[in-house]
């Protein structure tokens, strides 16, 4: 794939991204109910087709895009370390965990894994700024992670294959 | 692509384990809690008695948070934080639970630890 087109894909993916974190910002207070912090992850999605295509350098430079970007709109430095910390240890267990999807396993799993991941990343980083009383939370967070993480697996079950006809891909 | 058995079983699996710490957790025996002790960047700046209810108002560094004491249960009522979080937390009253508030670096600890009735630092 030409340079331009590759930048261009990548482009467009991130704005998907920042737009479905913008919307996330909006329906925050909604899953904030029972729990503190709580979210459905949504712009995971883009990161989790990266994934299925193989391309684990461009779902990094998604990530961490994503999170500079929201930690400047939406966020403060404090919230950049909690999304960093989080992201990266959620993709690199999607990373680890995308042979699965080649052995009877959907991106359901995968998903899964990933949220679980990102809650141990930001439950790290935040006893490293706090201390460990927010590990009290920490149980009831990964409960909530394996549920966002199914309703995302379901939903790139559903988009992987449509969307992936959409964007050319490498020769 | 859909979901097989196999992610069922993974799901299964994950929140299991996720229950029992849950479990570990919830139901371990807590001390009754008798001591708010807030910090800011890690750094204890007042301690409240529970026995007391009270509304204290918390200001470092140019950011605010509005406590609420009463009946022994501690809750943020109002705070000029982007995220609100703290605000939406369910009220904390059991040793150990913590209300978080990320972008203003305050943390509200519970203690079980005896304390003067409040001390302001």
């Amino acid at each position: 794939m030409r340079t331009s087109n590759r930048l261009s894909s990548a482009a467009l993916l991130l704005a998907v991204c920042l737009g479905l974190s913008a919307l996330e910002s909006f329906l925050l207070p909604v899953f904030s109910i029972a729990l503190p912090g709580v979210k459905l992850g949504i712009s995971n999605v883009v990161i989790l087709f990266c994934i299925g295509r193989r391309k684990t350098r461009l779902a990094l430079l998604l990530a961490v895009s994503r999170a500079l970007l929201c930690a400047m709109l939406f966020g403060s430095p404090v919230t950049l370390l909690l999304s960093l910390s989080g992201g990266l240890v959620s993709l690199l267990a999607m990373h680890l965990s995308r042979p699965l999807l080649t052995r009877g396993f959907s991106f359901l799993s995968v998903s899964v894994a990933g949220s679980v991941a990102f809650q141990l990343g930001q439950g790290a980083a935040s006893i490293f700024l706090y201390s460990t009383a927010v590990l009290y939370y920490l149980p009831a967070l990964l409960f909530c992670a394996v549920l966002t993480g199914a309703i995302l697996g379901i939903v790139e079950n559903c988009l992987f294959a449509r969307v992936n006809r959409l964007i050319p891909t490498e020769e | 692509m859909n979901a097989t058995k196999k992610d069922v079983f993974f799901c299964i699996i994950t929140l299991l384990l996720a229950g029992c710490f849950c479990i570990g957790i919830y139901f371990a025996p807590h001390a009754a809690a008798s001591t708010l002790v807030v910090f800011h960047d890690s750094v204890e700046i007042a301690m409240y008695d529970l026995r007391v209810d009270r509304e204290v108002d918390v200001s470092v560094d140019g950011d605010f948070l509005h406590l609420v004491i009463k009946n022994g249960t501690v809750s943020v009522s109002a705070s000029d934080c982007a995220g609100q979080d703290c605000v939406h937390a369910a009220p904390i009253s059991k040793a150990g639970q913590s209300i978080l508030c990320a972008p203003q670096r305050i943390l509200l600890r519970l203690v079980a630890d005896g304390a003067p009735d409040a001390v302001v630092k």
